[in-house]
């Protein structure tokens, strides 16, 4: 296969593993969780832009690692691997 | 980053999922199939509007007796003057308008699990793919003697929110001052693990203030509870716990359990002989998942639902799922925060089985948030996920519960306690 072609190819797929969110099911299940308390598309957070997925996968980091105060987050994002949080992270930036 | 073989495994399967979704789109009226759910508490709402959010081509019927709904969570604010009843009432209108979830106010007489039938008392028949129980509970009245249904109006339990809070809290504000509250808890497993110290710390809130030389006595047949130390701790600075003026006494009475009751005098005889004289008595008694539940077949010699927890469906029956207090979903505690995280991962599987998808491992968080004054609360956390032997279990070094003490976090706790209640409510019927 051309070297090329196959290159089209690859950032097609990435692109489409990208843009499809029922690709990522599991995120999508952990988000649902988020809106227990955040509300759908964290609404409840009243964020005057929404965060992108670097800003609230960091922003998740930080509770996790006790490197943010919080009363409540460190506590649940420690159930969580960093994997799951990058991921749900990206999930929820998608949904604005 | 991904490897070459992973992206293709995810092409071909974005492939067949666009696939699906032109499908679907060529037959957007076509029902997929019909999902029942009995019961409208945390769990049946939640669970009926993930279904619907999910996937709309399901026909999604939810059977409740009430016209609205009265959250518990809160149902103890009453006590201390925060909140009434009228505040803690919810319709089912959203559920419907928005979602396009049928709900019908009627009660279920049985439940035909070979036929996948469903008959009111109506004598109305149902028909499902697939039953989801969400009943909640009923109460074990077989453990002491001298009190039963027909006397909670003289001795509510109020563990049911609306008419049982109101006749409580009517009766501490005709005591006089310097009278005797007996909240007698209930054993595990029970509805909302810290709900009795909560009340204890919202009925002191209010006597503090206006019938000082009360006093709160909390009859215990455990030997330990739900943030204890936390409740405790909230208690000696709020209420002198532990001086001869506290206004909350626990005695745990493991031992020597609460054998019989006197609606009338309101007077408590333990195994022992030991008794305590109440002018307001609060009877919690001991739970067990409801009617409906019982009488289908649901239930194990627990007298609770047992569930596979990675799709809560029962173990005893096919095509049904439990789920909320009803089921045993431990060491998930029974409150209304699981009810909802358990319709959640409920509704994601039978999506998932409908539309004969993989199911997907899943993730339970629980919070309780507990007020000990109007502006000082404390709360419980966890994450709960699946072991090697598909069981749930906590997530090791997650959770716990407040970390600090000090005035300001509990301020913040308690807020967010206040917060939590408008939020839960909002996802799970609005």
């Amino acid at each position: 296969m051309n070297k090329t072609v196959f290159q089209i190819i690859l950032i097609t797929l990435f692109a489409l593993y990208n843009s499809v969110s029922t690709a990522d099911v599991p995120a999508k299940m952990i988000a649902y969780s988020c809106y227990s308390c955040h509300g759908e598309k964290l609404i409840n957070l009243k964020l005057s832009q929404p965060l992108s997925a670097l800003e609230l996968t960091q922003s998740l980091l930080a509770f996790k690692n006790r490197i943010k105060s919080a009363s409540i987050m460190d506590r649940i994002t420690n159930g969580f691997t960093d994997a799951e949080l990058k991921a749900v992270a990206n999930y929820l930036s998608q949904l604005n | 980053m991904p490897s070459r073989r992973h992206f293709i495994k995810f092409a071909a399967s974005s492939v067949s999922l666009l696939a699906a979704g032109c499908q679907n789109m060529q037959s957007k009226s076509s029902v997929k199939a019909h999902v029942v759910i009995i019961g409208g508490g945390f769990a049946g709402a939640s669970a009926a509007k993930t279904i619907k959010k999910l996937d709309p081509l399901i026909q999604v019927t939810l059977i409740e007796a009430n016209k609205q709904y009265l959250t518990c969570p809160g149902s103890n604010w009453v006590f201390a003057g925060l909140t009434d009843i009228q505040s803690l009432t919810v319709s089912y209108q959203n559920l419907q308008r928005l979602y396009g979830i049928k709900v019908v106010h009627e009660r279920v007489a049985s439940i035909e699990a070979e036929k996948h039938s469903i008959t009111l008392t109506n004598q109305q028949k149902i028909s499902y793919d697939r039953l989801i129980v969400s009943p909640g509970i009923d109460f074990r009245w077989d453990t002491i003697e001298g009190h039963d249904e027909s006397s909670t109006d003289s001795v509510p339990h109020a563990w049911k929110a609306g008419v049982q809070t109101t006749l409580l809290n009517g009766q501490l504000h005709n005591m006089h001052d310097g009278g005797t509250v007996v909240i007698c808890a209930p054993p595990n497993p029970y509805r909302c693990p810290p709900g009795p110290y909560e009340r204890a710390s919202m009925m002191a809130y209010y006597l503090k203030q206006h019938k000082p030389n009360s006093k709160i006595i909390i009859l215990d047949p455990k030997t330990q509870f739900s943030k204890q130390h936390l409740f405790i701790q909230g208690w000696r600075k709020y209420y002198d716990f532990g001086k001869p003026n506290s206004l909350i006494e626990w005695h745990s009475i493991a031992d020597n359990p609460v054998l019989r009751i006197d609606p009338k005098s309101k007077l408590i005889e333990t195994d022992f002989g030991d008794r305590f004289k109440a002018d307001v008595l609060n009877y919690i008694p001991a739970q067990k998942a409801a009617h409906i539940a019982q009488t289908s077949g649901l239930c194990d010699d627990s007298g609770w639902c047992p569930v596979n927890h990675q799709s809560s469906e029962s173990t005893l029956l096919p095509d049904i799922h439990v789920i909320g207090d009803a089921s045993i979903h431990a060491p998930i505690p029974k409150s209304a925060f699981a009810a909802n995280a358990e319709a959640k991962v409920c509704a994601f599987a039978i999506v998932s089985l409908i539309n004969q998808i993989d199911p997907m491992q899943p993730t339970w968080i629980n919070t309780c948030y507990s007020l000990i004054t109007a502006e000082q609360g404390i709360s419980i956390a966890m994450v709960y996920k699946l072991n090697q032997l598909g069981k749930i279990a906590k997530v090791k070094g997650a959770g716990g519960v407040t970390a600090d003490t000090d005035e300001i976090t509990l301020a913040l706790e308690a807020t967010n306690a206040k917060k939590w209640l408008k939020s839960i409510v909002a996802d799970s019927f609005m």
